[in-house]
């Protein structure tokens, strides 16, 4: 088990006063599943309250020191937060430290963004009367739901990850997807399903992923006239032909 | 009793039919490689496979998509078995057991056991499906608009609840979904909402591009490029056979796990999820051997496995007898019903018997034929995970493009897949369910309907929703679960919520 090295600190103050406790409370917290630490001397600092030097190293102190390892006790055996959680955590969060820009907070921008979005976009739509509610009513409703909603992950998004830290490893392959759904939305109709299909996998299966010639050109063209057959032919779904009928 | 097993046997004449019976089997068949396929969860199968069956009667139509979605439930316990890889999220629990039972040479006892705890839930199920949504359909004949409103606003509530992850980003995947619902025209007077002169959009953002999106197309965005798959375990058909210890072990696990995925698959949520987590705890606490648990216990891999099931078929209850899909797949079912022009709701069991006992039938029939071919076929289905997923995902793409297409023959809806996708892709980024979405999405339309309809009945008295008994019940569900997604706030403690969200993020 590991103890935070806050706490680490204030045991290994106490130690030097009273060795017979404070091995005892090490031993006790030695016994816990490891979590954050829920007062630290860096956070009490950081929220004004600042612990004088003196605690660490006086007899005096200990008697303060006691309580406050017995409170850290306590607070790890009952797992009770507070209504700490209500609050921005930012203070004492080393993610928040570091970054404020956590992907919660981002993400709930965005939401906030969207309701406002709707809210000015659904002026041109008329609200009615709340016993006859019209077609922007609702969509107003949502939009202010919405806004609440990230409202909230805003203030309370804190200690979330770092956006910073998010790692796209696989946006290579992503980018050429989303180009490649992108071709077939505006040349499908254009150049006919088999020939974007063609154009699509070979890309893919060639350039992207580099399979060998052969590979290349039966896949491809396997699969382009095969669900064609299917589709079209067999099940009679339509599929687009394109300018010369192929 | 009687009026219900005489129209069971009009329901089995209706699908033993040789066309009937040969699409059960095809939807078994494609809903296992779907279930067993990485990058394809049953929900993008479905939506990509709708329009093939466009061109079926509507008994036919639903039987075969039905029985992609049970046989996709089946599928997912064999990656997870022989590759510690849960095929979608509900397997999870089986990788603990089933991957070590693999791993002291077993694994053909484990797969045994989950396709026969499978079977045995899946029939069970239906029985409880086929004997509770005629009574509901008929309590539900009952309900007026307020009843609607509150009955879907508590169900949007639960769901928010019950899927893992962080409750305000789930309420605000599903407020989002309905006002992505809330384009087109407006039902009620008419006026063009958020279209931006785009004709396409007038009959709104359909269900299927919004769930192959959300679902297909973000999955591939999100795991092309990664590394080699594992090497796969490929059992024989002659190590199938259980021992009579595993088998005898095996009985209770099944009998409860298929009581408990039922009951839980009626909420909505990630029931079929939940069921097994359940499932898998209520075994190891009951158990005289709990330190068996984890090293190879076959009541690990029989409990979830028939509870998974279970469940599955439990979800169709509300999505039968109300209208009201409590997950993504009975919504896409939902919409499958609509594309074929029959309109679900408490009056389908009454309007349309036909396809309702065909597709009761149908699921013991299905069942079955899962039980009869998954077994022999197991290491068929295990070459599927050889493929290379460099050759799969461009695949998988073409499929839902052509999926997407063929709905309404719209390039408006690959673009609106495209869009979703990469909203998936990025909401998955950054730990956003998107599941609440899609439901969202399709109720939409009902839930204002109901809202305004409400709103007129008492000429914009809110206090309509509380002064009806049934929609004040229907409301005080929904602030008891906004109470409890609360007090995780005041109280940390790691509950099932948190061992949820986990697990969805490792399957």
């Amino acid at each position: 088990m590991v103890i935070d090295p806050p706490v680490e600190a204030l045991l290994d103050a106490s130690a030097a006063i009273n060795p017979s406790t404070a091995q005892d409370v090490r031993s006790s917290l030695g016994n816990q599943e490891p979590i954050c630490c829920d007062f630290d001397v860096s956070s009490a600092d950081a929220n004004g309250l600042s612990v004088p030097r003196s605690l660490h190293s006086s007899r005096i102190g200990f008697l303060f020191l006691e309580p406050l390892l017995q409170f850290r006790q306590v607070s790890v055996n009952k797992r009770f937060v507070g209504f700490r959680n209500f609050l921005p955590s930012s203070s004492h969060s080393e993610a928040g430290e570091k970054s404020k820009m956590t992907i919660d907070r981002i993400s709930g921008g965005f939401l906030v963004l969207l309701g406002l979005f709707v809210t000015w976009e659904r002026r041109v739509l008329p609200l009615g009367t709340q016993g006859h509610p019209g077609p922007g009513y609702f969509p107003l409703l949502l939009a202010i739901f919405l806004m609440i909603l990230g409202g909230i992950l805003v203030i309370r998004g804190g200690r979330g990850e770092s956006f910073r830290a998010l790692k796209w490893p696989e946006g290579r392959h992503a980018l050429a997807i989303l180009g490649c759904c992108l071709f077939a939305t505006f040349a499908m109709e254009g150049i006919g399903y088999r020939i974007t299909m063609i154009i699509i996998l070979g890309f893919l299966f060639g350039i992207v992923e580099r399979l060998k010639l052969w590979q290349i050109f039966t896949l491809t063209v396997a699969l382009a006239l095969g669900t064609f057959w299917v589709f079209d032919s067999f099940l009679k779904v339509p599929l687009p032909r394109g300018g010369w009928g192929f | 009793m009687e009026t219900t097993l005489q129209n069971l046997f009009w329901g089995f004449s209706t699908v033993f039919t040789a066309t009937n019976l040969f699409y059960s089997l095809i939807g078994c068949l494609i809903g296992t490689m779907v279930g067993v396929l990485p990058g394809v969860g049953p929900l993008a199968g479905i939506s990509m496979l709708l329009p093939t069956t466009f061109g079926l009667n509507p008994t036919s139509a639903i039987i075969l998509l039905a029985g992609i979605y049970y046989g996709a439930m089946y599928g997912g316990s064999t990656t997870s078995i022989l590759m510690r890889i849960p095929g979608e999220a509900a397997s999870v629990m089986t990788c603990i057991d089933g991957y070590a039972m693999a791993q002291r040479g077993r694994a053909g006892p484990a797969l045994a056991i989950a396709a026969i705890g499978s079977y045995i839930a899946g029939t069970l199920s239906v029985i409880g499906l086929m004997f509770l949504a005629p009574p509901l359909a008929r309590f539900a004949l009952g309900f007026g608009p307020p009843e609607y409103f509150t009955l879907l606003l508590c169900g949007l509530v639960v769901l928010g609840y019950m899927t893992g992850g962080s409750i305000i980003k789930n309420l605000s995947m599903i407020v989002m979904g309905l006002l992505f619902g809330m384009i087109g025209i407006d039902q009620m007077t008419g006026y063009f909402r958020f279209s931006y002169g785009l004709v396409a959009l007038g009959d709104g953002i359909g269900i299927v591009p919004v769930a192959v999106g959300l679902f297909g197309i973000s999955e591939i965005l999100a795991t092309a490029g990664q590394a080699k798959r594992p090497e796969v375990l490929k059992p024989r058909f002659r190590d199938l056979f259980p021992s009579r210890q595993e088998l005898k072990d095996s009985v209770g696990p099944i009998g409860r796990g298929t009581l408990l995925g039922f009951l839980i698959g009626i909420i909505p949520g990630s029931a079929h999820i939940i069921s097994t987590f359940v499932s898998y705890a209520i075994e190891r606490r009951i158990s005289k051997h709990p330190e068996r648990f984890g090293k190879g216990a076959i009541e690990g891999v029989a409990g979830p496995e028939s509870a998974n099931n279970a469940a599955s078929e439990g979800a169709l209850v509300p999505m039968l007898a109300l209208g009201v899909p409590t997950g993504p797949i009975p919504a896409v079912l939902l919409a499958a019903l609509m594309v074929h022009g029959i309109n679900p709701g408490p009056l389908f069991i009454k309007e349309q018997p036909v396809i309702f006992w065909g597709l009761i039938a149908s699921m013991y029939v299905g069942n079955l034929v899962l039980l009869l071919l998954n077994l022999p076929l197991v290491s068929i289905f295990v070459n599927f995970l050889r493929i290379p997923y460099k050759i799969l995902y461009p695949t998988i793409l073409m499929f839902c493009v052509v999926g997407v297409y063929a709905v309404n023959s719209s390039l408006v809806d690959v673009g609106i897949m495209s869009v979703m996708g990469v909203l998936g892709y990025l909401l998955r980024k950054l730990d956003f369910e998107t599941a609440p979405m899609v439901l969202g999405v399709v109720l939409a339309p009902i839930i204002e309907v109901s809202f305004r309809q409400a709103l007129a009945m008492s000429n914009g008295d809110y206090l309509i929703f509380v002064q009806r008994p049934i929609s004040s019940i229907f409301l005080l569900g929904a602030i008891v679960m906004i109470l409890l997604a609360v007090k995780p706030l005041i109280w940390k403690k790691r509950g099932w919520r948190d061992r949820l969200t986990e697990a969805e993020k490792n399957s």
